[in-house]
């Protein structure tokens, strides 16, 4: 028997077989062999994690639009079905034909979050496909990599082939057509990546030579055969004629996000200085609502899907956030449809929306205040006041709510004891407020939960320079907060230490650290942002193997002339940028958001016009 | 639709409607709250006029009878729903049919005859082999095994773990193999009062045996009643 005869009986072995069946509604159904290209976007992660993902489900429609490509999906397999996969010899395959990975002419990683890498590695390990990218010719997958963590590719330069940065709509398509030219020629690699780098967005790491000084840091980064000297990203400057899919691939399972997705906008205005995606998706640019009316009805109609969501960095910052909410709420509230909505700022709703809002928005009253006091808030730009958490507080609680959720962060630059206690005292004042209205909730105890993650500072952000607290820091941090809560209405979360540590290192690496990665992906790492697989002793020892240390990748603070390793990509921000908003959050020192007045980041060198706003 | 069963709600009348189904081939790999799922999308993507549930968060209301576990296939599965029109049998199939994903196929409509309390009993279809066995050694243990005086497992209840003989509860076994699998058939009790998966069965004979079984079917084939009629 081979293996796809066995394969339905083996997937009774593990457990939630729907992963892996595919055969879902919408999925698209082409003859493979009647298409000149066929990529595997892979999402180096669970089935229920990837297929949540929009970028891929935009790329996944896109892409099969073309008659002369098919775009089939790949998930990690967990831990049992691996087991079984390597036991009976299952090639990794795609969902749609079930064909193994080395068929394919691209495989697309997409890059979400740095824990995840070693999947990647263990996914072409699956398929048969030597990770090491140098170790493989003409005859293998061109590895191909994109999504917000490749504006730092080069921990993963050993491995991908090439990187496309930013917006993938039109550099996808570029890419698959230049694949066909020379597929057509005889393919021959090393042409097809030489040319590949010259399409704007695409990096080739091979065609980079980076060397270092004696400290580790790099002494210089030298592109080859006409590789440009740095690489832009790509955007798409008009998003109410970009591409979206008029159906997503219904999964038969429960998936994280198992619903129709609106893409109200991209980029942020606000600037806060720890958040990468902040600064890298940059300018903002939003979609008509009519449009996205439109869109979400098609979603809706082909997927049948009875709840929706919006996504975005910041919903209440769309131009016409007031239109097209209320017209979205009206589409929903017709079609028994469950809009879910993020926390928005309400400051200037009119009483109509607002009480339409309270009618849909049931999900929880949430705030992401990051810091406990105000100079530190300032230190980090976020736009909170305490004042507005507490009047929207006092209007929610006067509405029935009686729990809010309440997001920080620990290890921020500069912060001090003083700093931690403050997130304490800003839930507990909560609290107060909630005993001091005479109109509360008859009977019912407030909640305030407190959630608390480490801070890692990340490429593209003024905090790049930064060093990152170390583990003790960040244990004894949590303690401190622990010890100070007093009231029983407070309740305070927060997340393994280790894992930000091993982000820390990862996100701001350099092309060394792709070593330490082979190690520890063959020490049995895998799905390390999965607590029940993620071992940091394995980890430590595989960093150790490769001569390298966490302190020179997350504690150490960099100079500020020192070359860092993402310095020749270019997300449009410009660096001299990041450092003035370095030295005016030493300062304490705010940044008005782009509407207000714009900061010259830089980023309106992406557009056309030269402008972010008309 | 014939005979229609008619209920009032907020002054409006709904059609009790049952509706008879397949569950095979991709359909088999999902648990019950996913075929739920499953099935109430297709409802919304067919615009069929269906009752929604009060409160807060509507949802079409369905009513599965007897839902199954995850891995076995039914030959002829059934949920119960209301429609506020009487549409014909024909209607309701192929506007289903035409929006169903694989795996998931209606076969007919109809107002509902008998309560979930008349079930009494479950046909099976199981086929399985072994790693280290032929089908026709396999075949031959599993025929003494299921003629032994006693089939005792350990089946797990609210109350906790505790003994059962399947042995008196197993009706019109019959075995035959093929040069891959052997197929066993079989009644067991089902219904809300007592309910034997027919694993319970396979599990014992591993357990005795110490052979591992591959299943390649798991079929649930109908439900029936006391007076051995199909359930509708
Ligand atoms: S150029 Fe100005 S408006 Fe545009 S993104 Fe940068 S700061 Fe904002």
């Amino acid at each position: 028997m081979n293996w796809k005869e066995q394969l339905p009986s083996l997937l009774l072995k593990v457990q939630k077989p729907a992963r892996y069946t595919g055969g879902e509604l919408n999925a698209v159904i082409k003859d493979k062999n009647a298409v000149k290209t066929r990529i595997a976007l892979c999402f180096p992660d669970t089935y229920e994690v990837g297929m949540s993902h929009l970028g891929l489900k935009i790329l996944y429609s896109l892409i099969n639009q073309d008659e002369s490509c098919y775009a089939e999906r790949v998930y990690a397999p967990w831990v049992d079905f691996e087991e079984i996969m390597r036991k009976y010899h299952i090639p990794l395959y795609s969902l749609e034909t079930k064909s193994p990975l080395k068929e394919f002419d691209v495989l697309g990683f997409s890059l979400q979050y740095e824990l995840s890498y070693t999947n990647i590695l263990n996914m072409l390990d699956l398929a048969g496909i030597d990770p090491l990218a140098k170790n493989r010719g003409n005859d293998d997958p061109i590895i191909q990599a994109g999504g917000p963590c490749a504006v730092n590719p080069e921990p993963l330069a050993d491995f991908v082939d090439l990187f496309q940065l930013g917006e993938g709509e039109e550099i996808m398509m570029e890419m698959l057509r230049l694949h066909q030219k020379h597929k057509a020629m005889g393919f021959d690699k090393k042409a097809f990546l030489r040319d590949a780098a010259k399409i704007p967005g695409i990096y080739v790491p091979s065609l980079y030579d980076v060397t270092y000084k004696k400290d580790g840091t790099i002494a210089a980064v030298t592109p080859k055969d006409d590789a440009p000297k740095t690489v832009r990203k790509r955007i798409i400057e008009d998003l109410n004629a970009v591409y979206y899919p008029e159906t997503f691939v219904v999964p038969y399972t429960e998936v994280i996000h198992d619903r129709a997705v609106l893409e109200v906008m991209r980029g942020c205005i606000r600037g806060c200085r720890f958040c990468q995606a902040g600064f890298i998706y940059r300018p903002m640019r939003a979609k008509d609502p009519d449009l996205l009316c439109r869109q979400g009805r098609d979603l809706c109609e082909s997927t049948g899907y009875d709840e929706m969501s919006v996504s975005s960095l910041s919903t209440s910052d769309h131009p016409k956030v007031e239109e097209m909410l209320s017209k979205i709420i009206a589409y929903t509230e017709k079609e028994k449809i469950s809009l879910s909505l993020p926390s928005l700022r309400v400051d200037n709703f009119s009483e109509s929306l607002l009480e339409k809002i309270n009618r849909v928005g049931k999900t929880g009253l949430t705030f992401a205040p990051e810091a406990g006091t105000q100079r530190l808030r300032d230190v980090i730009n976020k736009n909170v006041t305490e004042d507005e958490v507490m009047e929207t507080c006092k209007i929610a609680f006067l509405g029935g709510y009686t729990s809010v959720k309440l997001y920080f962060m620990l290890g921020l630059p500069t912060e001090t004891l003083e700093d931690v206690k403050g997130i304490v005292s800003l839930a507990e004042r909560i609290v107060d407020l909630y005993y001091s209205l005479k109109d509360r909730p008859k009977g019912k105890a407030p909640s305030v939960s407190v959630s608390v993650s480490t801070f890692v500072p990340k490429p593209f952000t003024p905090f790049q320079w930064c060093a990152q607290d170390d583990y003790q820091t960040i244990v004894q941090k949590q303690k401190a907060l622990v010890e100070t809560v007093k009231s029983k209405k407070v309740s305070i979360s927060w997340h393994d230490v280790s894992t930000s540590v091993l982000e820390g290192v990862v996100s701001r690496g350099d092309r060394r650290l792709g070593k330490a990665i082979y190690n520890a992906w063959k020490s049995g790492c895998r799905f390390d942002s999965w607590d029940e697989c993620f071992h940091f002793e394995k980890w430590k020892q595989a960093l150790a193997d490769a001569d390298l240390t966490i302190e020179e990748y997350a504690n150490r603070v960099r100079k500020e002339d020192e070359i860092l390793p993402w310095d020749h990509i270019d997300v449009g921000v410009r660096k001299d940028f990041f450092l003035r908003e370095w030295e005016k959050a030493k300062a304490g020192k705010t940044t008005p958001n782009c509407v207000e007045q714009c900061a010259g980041c830089g980023a309106n060198r992406l557009l056309k016009g030269g402008k972010c706003f008309a | 639709m014939r005979d229609p069963k008619i209920v009032v709600i907020h002054n409006q009348n709904y059609f009790d409607t049952r509706i008879f189904f397949q569950k095979t081939s991709y359909a088999k790999y999902i648990s019950h709250l996913d075929s739920y799922r499953t099935i109430q999308r297709a409802f919304k993507r067919s615009k069929l006029p269906v009752w929604y549930t009060d409160g807060f968060n509507p949802k079409i209301y369905l009513n599965f009878i007897l839902p199954l576990s995850l891995g076995y296939e039914g030959a002829r599965e059934s949920f119960d729903c209301r429609l506020s029109e009487n549409l014909s049998e024909e209607e309701i199939v192929n506007r289903l049919n035409e929006v169903m994903p694989k795996g998931f196929r209606v076969l007919d409509a109809a107002a509902p005859k008998h309560k979930i309390t008349s079930i009494v009993r479950a046909d099976y279809t199981l086929s399985f082999f072994s790693e280290t066995e032929t089908p026709s050694a396999l075949l031959s243990k599993m025929e003494a095994f299921l003629s032994e005086d006693q089939i005792l497992t350990e089946k797990r209840s609210k109350k906790g773990p505790k003994m059962v003989d399947l042995k008196p509860s197993i009706q019109n076994p019959s075995l035959f193999a093929d040069e891959s699998a052997v197929t066993l058939t079989l009644s067991l009790p089902a219904g809300t009062v007592s309910n034997l998966n027919p694993t319970l069965l396979t599990d014992a004979f591993t357990q005795s045996t110490g052979i591992p079984l591959d299943f390649s079917l798991l079929r649930r084939d109908r439900l029936l009643m006391e007076n051995g009629e199909e359930f509708c």
